[in-house]
């Protein structure tokens, strides 16, 4: 049951088309298991679609459709195929996410290897602005994280294991929002460990959660 | 809506005998249910029959509706026509995974014109919720959850704007019209980050009472 969840202007922010490439990859992780947060973001995707039904109308180019009908014929239609997941290692990550992991037999094994048993992945965005990050970690069951706090925002997903703090336990698809001034002690689940999806934009910094450790593996 | 500027040419009435037309003025004018239907069967002769008749009637009810949100947002009449054409390409390629069951057909269209905009103008991978995800939870049962057109189409958006205060509904106009970032409306009407969500959240609540609570209205 997922306790933690994305907030209103951070799900209408990626239905309207402005959020970032990394912060859309975390909403679109989180509600693939979170129908609460799918079901707001398809509320936000109403308002777009009204938006666009009362947009002026101007009028196309005389030529557009002839050139449109021009470039149907063998256009195959794109049918959303259905994702089979071959790589039993990805089974607790969504789709949208696995796609941007290198294979292997287990979900870390081609991910960096950092201090303390943690392993991370970079994920390239792709993206022109350079102050995106997005960054997979994997954090060993119990570790402990010193008290910190942080500037701007970052989102932390749950993928396995789990993570707690002074705000709660965060377990999978529990998202932690942090914003300024908060101060936080994450501990990894004593069991499982944590595996989790970190999104931060800004500087070089990470400062959230996992601040510490994502800043001590150098991005 | 999308109908009220073409209506006047062309007749469907021979297409669709189940719609009922009502004159009023100059122009016949669909009833808000009635224009969802007529855009969901056209789609549906696309996605069944490739039917490409249906798909040119299409393009001429939405199209021109398509091309000035393009240009709303910031695209010049070049860029809008080029966006335009990939959206109905698209759309071609993509009725057969049409569902009336899961969304309007402007949100529908909607979802992929704005797409096809951050494709194109932020050249920049913009990660998807994938629907046939294994991992997908199911919806939340709620008998309300996919009955889209009758309450939602009661009020129009803009209307809804007009009813936030002020300084809310510019936040909304930014995020929806301008394509807006929170740090940028924040760095353009200088305010604090933590104000700008924290009014957009305030104005979704605001939204949601007042397009979803208004039944038949």
């Amino acid at each position: 049951m997922i306790k933690h969840h994305l907030n209103p202007e951070i799900l209408m922010s990626y239905a309207a088309g402005n959020s970032s490439s990394s912060v859309s990859l975390i909403v679109a992780s989180h509600i693939t298991v979170c129908s609460k947060c799918r079901k707001e973001v398809s509320f936000y995707e109403d308002i777009g679609g009204k938006v666009l039904e009362e947009s002026l109308s101007v009028e196309t180019k005389a030529e557009t459709l002839d050139i449109i009908l021009s470039k149907l014929d063998g256009l195959n239609s794109e049918l959303i195929t259905n994702t089979i997941i071959e790589n039993s290692s990805f089974k607790n990550i969504p789709v949208v996410l696995q796609k941007m992991l290198p294979e292997g037999n287990s979900l870390t094994e081609n991910w960096k290897k950092g201090i303390g048993g943690i392993k991370y992945f970079d994920i390239d965005m792709e993206s022109v602005n350079k102050d995106l990050h997005a960054r997979m970690l994997s954090i060993p069951p119990g570790k402990k994280l010193p008290n910190h706090g942080h500037e701007a925002q970052e989102l932390t997903l749950v993928l396995e294991g789990g993570f707690s703090d002074e705000n709660g336990n965060y377990n999978v698809g529990d998202v932690a929002i942090e914003d300024e001034n908060n101060i936080h002690t994450p501990i990894a689940d004593s069991e499982e460990g944590c595996v989790c999806l970190v999104v931060y934009e800004g500087n070089l910094k990470f400062k959230g959660v996992f601040g510490p450790i994502l800043n001590l593996l150098k991005i | 809506m999308f109908l009220e500027n073409y209506i006047e040419t062309v007749d469907f009435s021979d297409k669709l005998p189940c719609i009922e037309y009502k004159q009023e003025k100059h122009y016949l004018v669909l009833k808000s249910a009635v224009k969802d239907k007529e855009l969901t069967y056209l789609i549906s002769r696309v996605a069944d029959f490739k039917d490409k008749s249906a798909f040119s009637d299409l393009f001429k009810l939405v199209g021109p509706r398509i091309k000035g949100y393009l240009m709303k947002l910031g695209s010049s009449d070049i860029v809008a026509e080029d966006l335009l054409q990939e959206v109905m390409l698209t759309v071609w390629r993509r009725s057969e995974t049409f569902d009336r069951a899961k969304a309007a057909v402007s949100t529908w269209l909607f979802t992929i014109a704005r797409n096809k905009r951050i494709d194109m103008l932020r050249k920049e991978i913009r990660p998807q919720l994938d629907p046939l995800d294994p991992m997908l939870t199911p919806n939340q049962e709620d008998s309300a959850d996919n009955v889209y057109s009758s309450k939602q189409e009661s009020l129009k958006i803009t209307n809804a704007i007009e009813q936030l205060p002020d300084e809310q509904a510019v936040l909304i106009k930014m995020t929806y019209y301008e394509d807006k970032s929170h740090s940028n409306i924040a760095n353009e009407l200088r305010m604090p980050l933590g104000t700008v969500k924290s009014r957009i959240r305030l104005a979704s609540n605001r939204l949601r009472k007042l397009l979803e609570g208004q039944i038949y209205d």
